[in-house]
């Protein structure tokens, strides 16, 4: 499993997005939103860089590696 | 979109259509040649046999086409090819395996449909979309299923090939149903392990609002 922190779930709510909007915006399925939210997969930088770019936050505030 | 279906579906019926001319020809005019079972051992060409082999060329090469086109379609759009997974059942083809014998060990070669049990869990992630945590699963799994088949034919060489089984023809038809057993269980793993890697803890997320 990643060893990492995922605040994804919270920039998410704060643009009003829903799992499925995002996965949409950023062309995954909403299961990978799920599982990345749970900070139990480990995401491309491209689509680091997309969700970023979606939620208007930078890479390393979601993303939060020990 | 729709002209392109209508095409299709309008080649396919022609296809067909010479297909049966050319059996009706062949009936009529041609002894039923290449139409009821014959030795193609003694099978000598003549002219009167080409409206059979022209029109069954046409209607393999419209299959070919109409499965390329399909898939081609799947791959642009990134999604997984549709498939029912009741077709999962044409794994149970496999059993015909066990009527080979050694004397007869063409059989054997049928438990390789034992690999289209796959079709079960193929089934059920078709029209999904393939992102790169499907991609990233998809490599996982389908390593998995080579390096377990590959192992087991390595152990099958190694065990046949010191000859503790027996003679050579027991040992080379034993050695025919491990190898083909091995692909089918390669076919079957790589849909399996995939399905599971992408739904393991399925069941908790679904139970999870998504708020």
């Amino acid at each position: 499993m990643p060893d990492f922190e995922c605040r994804l779930k919270t920039y998410r709510q704060l643009k009003q997005l829903t799992q499925e909007e995002l996965a949409v915006m950023v062309g995954v399925r909403r299961e990978t939103i799920m599982r990345l939210e749970k900070a139990q997969y480990n995401p491309s930088l491209k689509l680091a860089i997309d969700i970023s770019r979606a939620v208007d936050a930078p890479i390393e505030e979601i993303f939060i590696f020990q | 979109m729709k002209k392109k279906v209508k095409v299709l579906i309008g080649a396919g019926a022609a296809c067909v259509l010479l297909l049966l001319a050319s059996i009706g020809y062949a009936v009529a005019f041609n002894e039923s040649r290449l139409v009821v079972p014959m030795d193609f051992s003694t099978y000598e060409f003549t002219p009167k046999d080409l409206p059979m082999i022209v029109s069954v060329a046409l209607l393999v090469l419209y299959v070919f086409i109409l499965i390329g086109i399909l898939s081609v379609s799947d791959r642009k759009r990134n999604v997984t090819r549709k498939l029912n997974p009741k077709l999962g059942f044409l794994g149970f083809l496999g059993f015909l395996g066990f009527l080979g014998s050694w004397t007869d060990p063409a059989m054997f070669l049928r438990f390789i449909f034992f690999g289209f049990f796959g079709f079960f869990f193929e089934g059920r992630m078709s029209d999904t979309l393939m992102d790169e945590r499907y991609v990233e699963n998809q490599r996982r799994a389908q390593l998995n299923a080579h390096r377990t088949a590959v192992n087991l034919i390595f152990a099958a060489l190694l065990l046949f090939g010191s000859g503790i089984v027996g003679g050579m023809k027991y040992s080379l038809n034993a050695f025919v149903i491990v190898v083909t057993l091995a692909i089918a269980l390669d076919l079957f793993l790589g849909e399996y392990l995939l399905y599971r890697y992408d739904h393991d803890g399925k069941d908790q997320e679904d139970l999870e609002s998504e708020e």
